[in-house]
């Protein structure tokens, strides 16, 4: 099956700044696709080249078989694109807004009243119906602006760091949405800051830092691929030199390359053995007596990976 | 809605709920486009009483101007000066608040349309709703005519607001229905090639003020502005013996192209065409 979205060798100079260093990302269709890097790696650069509003300095961007750069008009048809500071017209009702985007697409009349809507109920929003835009929260404006990004029913949906700025239960709402979009068949491309939610929503991502690709894949794929560490956390019921000694029974393991008791009693483990290796290690800890009350990864895989990945004095990666 | 695991294979679905709409041809597409920016303009600008109660204290004001300069017309006469003839005063008293009402609504136009413009772009950029615009198939010259149409829209409002007011000068004779057309029709012009100077530097400027501020700039270089040139061109020429007029100072004839774009200049051409001509040695000047 061909991709939905493709970039081939895409590059991006701004004034002799290199924003986009030849980046290759294939996504397939029904895909929740995640960009993550760093402030600055160029995520947003690339979302705006698929959105057709940056030019590429070289290489290609398809969207549906379409260059973004030979046929926007066509690709505008088939994405809608969300980015990541938007503003609303503070003299329009929530219909409205989706009624002039509406109109923009060509969208007959006829059409209009059902598709807003439908619309504003896919996005909790229909009490707020004849509500002006300005008077929604953060939170509903953000789910306006995704709504206004669906009124020609795109294929593809680009959304650039739809989370921010929103509290927990607003995003909670929004990752609910965008799993109920893919449901209803969109392609997503998505970057955010927000891992464990990213890692949680995704089915594949692509750790882009200074303009370039470095992994690409599902997050479990890449993980294998780069035969990275875990942190480890082992709270148990011990102190003092009873602590240090446990710690050092950890430490004396083949795959723990560091073992170190932080100020809460908690001893953290550098890790270097995989899903099997870190079981293991939980059995025959328990099996020496230690009275271990919790066991468990410090962060995220995709945290982990990306932390990996991205460090400053990471060695060259070929990218995925 | 239901937790679904990232990897999970899910039914994919036709989401429609709108059915795709046919490509259109690329002046229906501008068209559409020009009526969704047209639509969105004139529905935030005309809601609520604000645009009509702007309207009635325009008229009101324009009618007030109109009633004073009546009225400092007919003292005028009726003390003695400008002659005894009741026909002659009341078409004088026609063609006076027939030129004050013009030249008024002719300032009203040329800064109102281009203020008015010249935010319509840089606005859009600064509340950070161009790239919405730009992501949707509308075309860019449906952006522009959308927001020049819609501006000048409620500047036309106005001038026709101000119709009824203007038939007055038929009651007191000294001025043609073809006369007012045609001062009307400057009004238009000067709304539409000044509006598109607003538009133009908001497109060009990116903040607001700065559009605003190089638009008005303009406008006064080209009222004010090439009024002066030209009346400082004729202050340095000369004449030979004959009377005819000279080189000026710098060895050319006066740029009289610079008048073409005055709409003060227009609106005067105007009015020196009615029946009687407001003074034939200023008209001669015009």
């Amino acid at each position: 099956m061909s991709p939905i979205v493709r970039t081939e060798g895409l590059v991006k100079r701004y004034d002799g700044t290199l924003a986009v260093a030849g980046v290759d990302l294939s996504i397939e269709a029904g895909e929740i696709f995640g960009l993550v890097g760093p402030n600055g790696a160029g995520k947003t650069t690339i979302l705006r080249i698929l959105a057709t509003l940056l030019s590429p300095s070289a290489g290609e961007a398809e969207i549906s078989g379409m260059s973004v750069t030979g046929n926007p008009d066509e690709v505008r048809r088939v994405l809608g694109f969300m980015p990541d500071v938007f503003g609303v017209y503070d003299d329009m009702k929530v219909w409205e807004y989706l009624d002039f985007f509406a109109r923009c697409y060509g969208i007959a009349a006829a059409g209009r009243r059902r598709m807003i809507g439908d619309l504003l109920e896919l996005v909790d929003l229909a009490d707020k119906r004849d509500s002006y835009v300005h008077t929604l929260s953060r939170g509903m404006q953000q789910r306006l602006c995704l709504a206004h990004a669906l009124v020609h029913d795109p294929q593809v949906l680009l959304l650039d760091e739809p989370a921010s700025g929103l509290d927990p239960r607003a995003r909670v709402e929004l990752r609910e949405l965008l799993r109920e979009l893919r449901v209803l068949g969109k392609t997503i491309l998505i970057s955010s800051h927000i891992l464990p939610e990213l890692e949680e929503l995704c089915t594949s991502v692509a750790i882009v830092d200074r303009g370039q690709v470095l992994a690409q894949g599902r997050v479990a794929d890449i993980e294998r691929r780069l035969r990275f560490g875990a942190v480890l956390r082992v709270r148990l019921l011990l102190e003092g030199e009873q602590l240090a000694a446990a710690r050092d029974t950890f430490a004396s393991d083949p795959d723990v390359a560091s073992a170190v008791i932080l100020d809460d009693g908690t001893v953290e483990l550098g890790f270097r053995g995989d899903d099997a290796a870190s079981a293991r290690l939980l059995a025959t800890s328990v099996a020496a007596g230690l009275p271990i009350v919790s066991f468990s990864r410090a962060a995220s895989d995709l945290e982990e990976l990306f932390l990996q990945v991205t460090a400053p004095d990471r060695e060259p990666m070929e990218a995925a | 809605m239901t937790d679904t695991p990232a990897d999970a294979q899910i039914p994919v679905t036709p989401a429609v709920s709108v059915r795709r709409p046919p490509r259109a041809l690329p002046f229906l597409r501008t068209a559409g486009g020009v009526a969704a920016i047209g639509a969105k303009e004139l529905r935030g600008r005309m809601r609520g009483r604000r645009a009509f109660v702007i309207v009635t204290i325009y008229l009101s004001l324009l009618g007030g101007f109109a009633w004073m300069v009546a009225t400092l017309i007919a003292q005028s006469y009726s003390n003695g000066f400008g002659g005894s003839s009741a026909a002659f005063a009341s078409a004088a008293i026609g063609q006076g608040i027939f030129a004050a009402l013009l030249m008024l609504e002719t300032l009203q136009v040329a800064f109102l349309a281009p203020s008015s413009t010249a935010g319509a772009i840089s606005l859009e950029r600064e509340k950070q709703t161009l790239d919405l615009l730009v992501a949707t198939p509308i075309t860019s010259l449906a952006i522009v005519l959308g927001k020049l149409l819609s501006t000048l829209v409620y500047v036309f409002l106005l001038i026709a607001a101000s119709l009824p007011l203007m038939a007055i000068v038929f009651v007191y004779g000294g001025v043609g229905p073809e006369d007012v057309l045609r001062g009307y029709l400057v009004l238009i012009a000067t709304a539409i090639g000044l509006g598109s100077f607003g538009l133009f530097c908001s497109s060009i400027v990116r903040r607001t003020t700065a559009a605003t501020a190089i638009t008005i700039f303009g406008v006064l270089t080209v009222t004010i502005g090439t009024i002066f040139v030209l009346a400082f061109w004729a202050a340095m020429g000369t004449f030979d013996n004959n009377g005819n007029r000279q080189a000026g100072p710098l060895g050319i004839r006066s740029p009289e192209v610079l008048a073409y774009v005055n709409p003060f200049v227009a609106q005067a051409d105007v009015l020196c065409g009615t029946d009687t001509n407001l003074g034939s040695a200023w008209c001669s000047g015009v």
